[in-house]
């Protein structure tokens, strides 16, 4: 399947940087307001950036993997893929720019414009009209804790890898989505399961008939093999350092307490646990609900996709940034900008709802309150 | 077999043979690799040799816990000791020097009982051998001491000894409205005694 219709290119870079803007004025201001030393200066701008995790990708960059805290005891930088440390550290190297932050803030906003062209032009590709494409966009350009795609965090980089992997295999074009599938499984532990999304795709695509016949359209099954290779890589130079090809999960479980419970009894327990718990689990709520509506336009791979990737980001028993995690999951914000397609009010007042919490989310990053981590 | 054909059946023979790659690896990935957090602490430990002399007590109350020791499936240490946190912990510890027959190991452990669950069950091995069961029944979080009976075959020429406790009954008190801890308890370790060898040179 192929889209006419070109990307809006110069109106998404506008969106971006609009919402880039509303973002860092909103971090400014509370740090302002709050006696903290703000200036409207790039150093300012860079420092606000940077909270959690861009620290500890600081520290991939600094001195490699195994670096820890000692306040942090069995916590260590192998719980972050490398990709992400890896183009930074290239940016930093090709730019000839000292501050990692920096290189990360800018890798980020590139990747963010060209996930948003992406996200616009799947969103197209699944028969959407351009004013549902554009709402699409405009919902990520203005989630909740949007700031995550300027920093030196993931959610940029998998979010364009993955909007990239999908409309590849969408168009058929199996090699650049099979490469696309292996950057994103070396970009985050849930990166992996794209090979959920692929053999649904695939199915849906070759037929059951030909889908049991790989000796027809062999090229079709590339994505699939080549999506773990990342992980793989990751694995294999984690074993050859530490002799733990899982190195990754053994530091979240020792430093960070993860361990795998039931789903539904682990919502239960951080709805009962405090407000930053409840704010997580409403986001991830709220983004599988839109997830249910992918499934009623009978977007079968993309809530395939979501839903392997749910269960173990709610199977964990800590309820730690279950939003950043579920708000890549771009699919549920096509489908929700479908859904309110002919509900002008109701789109209003989601956008109206987005911008007070985001807001809200905004200042508590800038102040680096815990529902932000 | 024209052209096409040919490449098309050594496309499918390479993803085919690519496939059983990944499982094989994988395979290879999960029988041999160790959990290298616990490796390290284990290997800190034994590395120091034995317990010095005159070392009677080994506490984990925050202010004088030897991280290495908790090596794995403990939660962080408070003022008082450290709660386990998994269904599986293990234990290093230094054994004394000069210690020739059986050794004797006591326990002063917390038991996170209460109402809804009033036994609490730990299996404790060496080396792949259970060597004791205790069981405590004492109430909400009421103060117990257990003995262990290390045999001396287990305990020849070693600087450390790693033990395995499982707690069947472990539970997270938020899950059962039993208070805000999301932490999954099994035991409460406070110190832990080699009885009879301290003043051994």
């Amino acid at each position: 399947m192929q889209v006419q219709s070109p990307t809006p290119w110069m109106k998404i870079v506008a969106i971006a940087l609009a919402s880039r803007l509303l973002l860092f004025f909103v971090g400014l201001f509370t740090l302002y307001v709050h006696g903290r030393d703000a200036h409207l200066d790039w150093a300012t701008w860079v420092e606000l950036s940077c909270r959690w995790d861009c620290g500890w990708y600081g520290t991939i960059l600094a001195h490699g993997y195994g670096y820890s805290f000692p306040e942090q005891p069995g916590a260590s930088n192998w719980a972050f893929y490398p990709l992400l440390p890896l183009l930074v550290g290239s940016v930093q190297k090709l730019a000839g720019i000292a501050d990692y932050r920096v290189a990360g803030m800018l890798a980020s906003s590139v990747l963010f414009v060209l996930a948003l062209g992406l996200i616009h032009r799947y969103a197209r590709l699944l028969g959407n009209s351009e004013r549902i494409a554009a709402t699409s966009v405009l919902l990520v350009a203005f989630l909740p804790q949007g700031i995550v795609f300027s920093s030196t965090y993931t959610e940029s980089l998998f979010l364009c890898l993955l909007a990239a992997t999908m409309v590849a295999l969408r168009e058929q074009r199996f090699l650049l989505a099979g490469l696309c599938a292996a950057a994103l499984s070396a970009t985050r532990s849930n990166g992996v399961f794209i090979v959920v999304f692929i053999i649904v795709q695939t199915w849906l695509q070759l037929g059951t008939r030909n889908f049991l016949r790989p000796w027809q359209q062999p090229q079709a099954y590339l994505p699939l093999l080549m999506a773990p290779l990342g992980a793989f890589a990751f694995w294999s130079y984690a074993y050859l350092e530490t002799g733990d090809a899982f190195a990754m999960a053994t530091t979240v479980r020792h430093g960070w307490g993860w361990a795998w419970e039931s789903p539904l009894s682990n919502l239960a327990m951080w709805w009962k646990s405090g407000p930053n718990a409840r704010f997580w689990v409403l986001g991830s709520v709220f983004t599988v609900g839109c997830t249910v509506l992918a499934l009623r336009y009978r977007w079968y791979a993309e809530a395939a996709f979501a839903a392997v990737v749910f269960l173990l980001i709610w199977g964990g028993v800590v309820p730690n940034s279950l939003w950043r995690y579920s708000m890549i999951l771009f699919p549920a914000w096509i489908a929700l900008a479908r859904a309110l397609d002919a509900r002008e009010s109701v789109r209003m007042a989601l956008f109206a709802a987005m911008g007070l919490v985001g807001g809200f989310v905004m200042h508590a990053w800038a102040l680096q309150l815990m529902i932000t981590i | 077999m024209t052209r096409a054909a040919f490449w098309r059946w050594l496309l499918l023979l390479t993803l085919l043979a690519s496939g059983l790659g990944y499982i094989a690896l994988f395979a290879f990935f999960v029988s041999q690799s160790e959990d290298h957090i616990a490796a390290r602490r284990r290997d800190a430990v034994c590395a120091r040799g034995h317990l010095p002399v005159g070392t009677q007590s080994i506490s984990f109350a925050s202010t004088a816990i030897d991280r290495d020791m908790v090596a794995s499936g403990w939660s962080g240490p408070e003022d008082w000791g450290l709660w386990s946190a998994e269904r599986r912990a293990l234990l290093v510890l230094p054994t004394p020097a000069g210690l020739t027959g059986d050794g004797e190991l006591e326990f002063d452990l917390l038991a996170p009982t209460n109402r809804k669950f009033p036994l609490a069950t730990v299996d404790v091995a060496l080396a792949g051998r259970t060597l004791a069961q205790w069981q405590l029944r004492e109430g909400v979080n009421k103060e117990s001491s257990q003995r262990l009976l290390i045999p001396a075959e287990l305990l020849a020429g070693r600087s450390c000894v790693i033990l395995e406790l499982r707690f069947a009954h472990a539970f997270r008190p938020s899950k059962h409205r039993l208070g805000r801890d999301g932490r999954l308890l099994g035991i409460g370790l406070k110190a832990v005694r080699w009885q009879g060898t301290a003043a051994r040179p």
